[in-house]
């Protein structure tokens, strides 16, 4: 999948410019910068909701995951009925439930889920579409330590597991090190892409929070 | 038997409907006036009426009225203001029409409808539901309006059918909007459909009122309305609060 936007614009103000950007199968690309920068923007016009940009879209992928930074789930439907509304297949929502560390939650209401589990049942709805392209956004905003390294520990597990392309907004070099295989960095106004290299780990390294920031460190993120 | 936790429950609604009738007793025996009967009087009257079945035959044939005008105005009105809500030129193009009969006085849309229609059954629900079909559009617009733009991106996003979209994302959150509707409709449309008993029709509480006015018989028409108010609050307390609270439940939780 290939996106180049020469300018994006809200109102008068050009938040993003000159931008290329290639996704490829099977790697996971960090999106890396301050907050504000652009990058939730950017992930919008990748998963087709914002279409009002100066620039080319190379094919829009036919099955999109989305982790959006509010888990938006209908919060008047339980959880199995949530997931219900993307795939049919009952025995592969319950694998998925196992796998988020849900079984035998599928009957709660999601206005009763607490965030990191609603952001839980959130990514299992993403995969579950078997997407093409599956996009997080902040995934673990407003989580606590345990909590975000829980849901970073299970993520590494899941996505991993998928052939598509995934990108990851976040403005936590840890996280983007911890879960990429690649780091684009975001910068400047209008922002544009001026960094971008690979993360070269083992998926045991990625585990070791250690060996993650003398990574970070190293690239001077 | 009233069981003991539906008194204590409503305990000062029960004083507070005391206290209206001590008041209404003490008005009447203190005024002794033929204007306003005592409550015995009316519920002499109101035993009488029953008895003879013309109770009973004639807040039938308004409730007939009620419930056909009601679902007529709440069916049409709903729909009109999902488009008017989802299709903003359509709203721009019907803005107009609609504010027009929102204003069109219940009377002159009663009078026109036995005037082009005829002193008819059938005109007599389309002057109802005409009164009503306006203010349902308008409360289902804004709510349609109010939906939350985030749950339709994911939508839009993970590519539901639009059959998913009404059922499980709009008209959910339209519930309590329904419930607004249903309910200031149910008390707006009996009102109108009286008035519409009174001057075209040979049955209903109206046409009782209309015959008790004549005789200047307060008691009847005490009966007669009370009673009906009786029957509207069976059906706030059996659908609509038990619909409202269903509705709201989720509501002031946090939507994710």
């Amino acid at each position: 999948m290939r996106i180049d936007i020469a300018s994006k614009q809200f109102s008068d103000r050009e938040v993003l410019q000159n931008l290329h950007m290639q996704l490829y199968p099977r790697q996971v690309t960090a999106l890396l910068g301050p907050s504000g920068i652009g990058k939730s923007t950017l992930l919008q016009i990748l998963a087709g909701l914002d279409r009002d940009f100066e620039g080319k879209q190379l094919s829009l992928p036919k099955n999109i995951g989305f982790c959006f930074q509010e888990p938006r789930l209908l919060p008047w439907l339980s959880v199995l009925e949530n997931l219900k509304l993307v795939t049919k297949q009952q025995s592969e929502i319950e694998a998925m439930l196992d796998q988020m560390g849900l079984a035998g939650q599928s009957q709660i209401l999601c206005h009763h889920l607490s965030l990191g589990m609603a952001r839980r049942v959130a990514l299992a709805r993403a995969l579950l579409v078997h997407p093409d392209i599956l996009l997080l956004d902040e995934p673990f905003a407003s989580l606590d330590k345990p909590r975000a390294r829980q849901l970073l520990t299970l993520m590494l597990a899941s996505i991993r597991q998928q052939q598509c392309a995934t990108v990851i907004v976040t403005h936590e070099p840890t996280e983007a090190v911890a879960l990429s295989d690649r780091i684009l960095i975001l910068d400047g106004t209008p922002a544009t892409i001026v960094r971008d290299f690979p993360i070269e780990m083992t998926e045991h390294q990625r585990h070791q929070p250690k060996v993650v920031s003398c990574v970070v460190a190293q690239l001077n993120l | 038997m009233i069981p003991k936790t539906y008194l204590a429950q409503h305990k000062l609604q029960l004083i507070s409907v005391s206290c209206m009738i001590a008041c209404w007793a003490f008005l009447s025996i203190w005024l002794q006036s033929t204007s306003l009967p005592t409550p015995v009087l009316v519920w002499d009257a109101f035993s009488r009426e029953l008895s003879s079945g013309e109770l009973l035959h004639h807040c039938m044939w308004t409730m007939y009225r009620v419930v056909i005008a009601f679902v007529l105005a709440m069916s049409i009105g709903v729909a009109l203001g999902l488009i008017f809500g989802l299709n903003i030129r359509c709203n721009q193009f019907f803005d107009v029409w609609l504010i027009t009969l929102l204003n069109m006085p219940a009377l002159v849309i009663i009078i026109l409808c036995y005037l082009w229609i005829g002193l008819s059954e059938v005109s007599a629900i389309t002057a109802v539901a005409l009164n009503k079909i306006p203010n349902i559009t308008v409360v289902v617009r804004e709510g349609t309006r109010a939906l939350d733009q985030k749950l339709m991106q994911m939508a839009q996003v993970f590519r539901l059918p639009m059959r998913l979209i009404l059922w499980r994302i709009i008209l959910p959150q339209l519930t309590p909007y329904f419930v607004a509707s249903a309910r200031s409709g149910l008390a707006l449309i009996w009102k109108i459909v009286l008035v519409v008993e009174l001057l075209g029709r040979s049955n209903g509480v109206g046409f009782q009122l209309h015959l008790a006015f004549q005789m200047f018989d307060v008691p009847s028409i005490l009966v007669y309305s009370l009673t009906f108010i009786g029957f509207i609050w069976l059906v706030e307390l059996v659908v609509i609060k038990p619909w409202d609270r269903r509705a709201n439940e989720w509501r002031g939780q946090h939507a994710y």
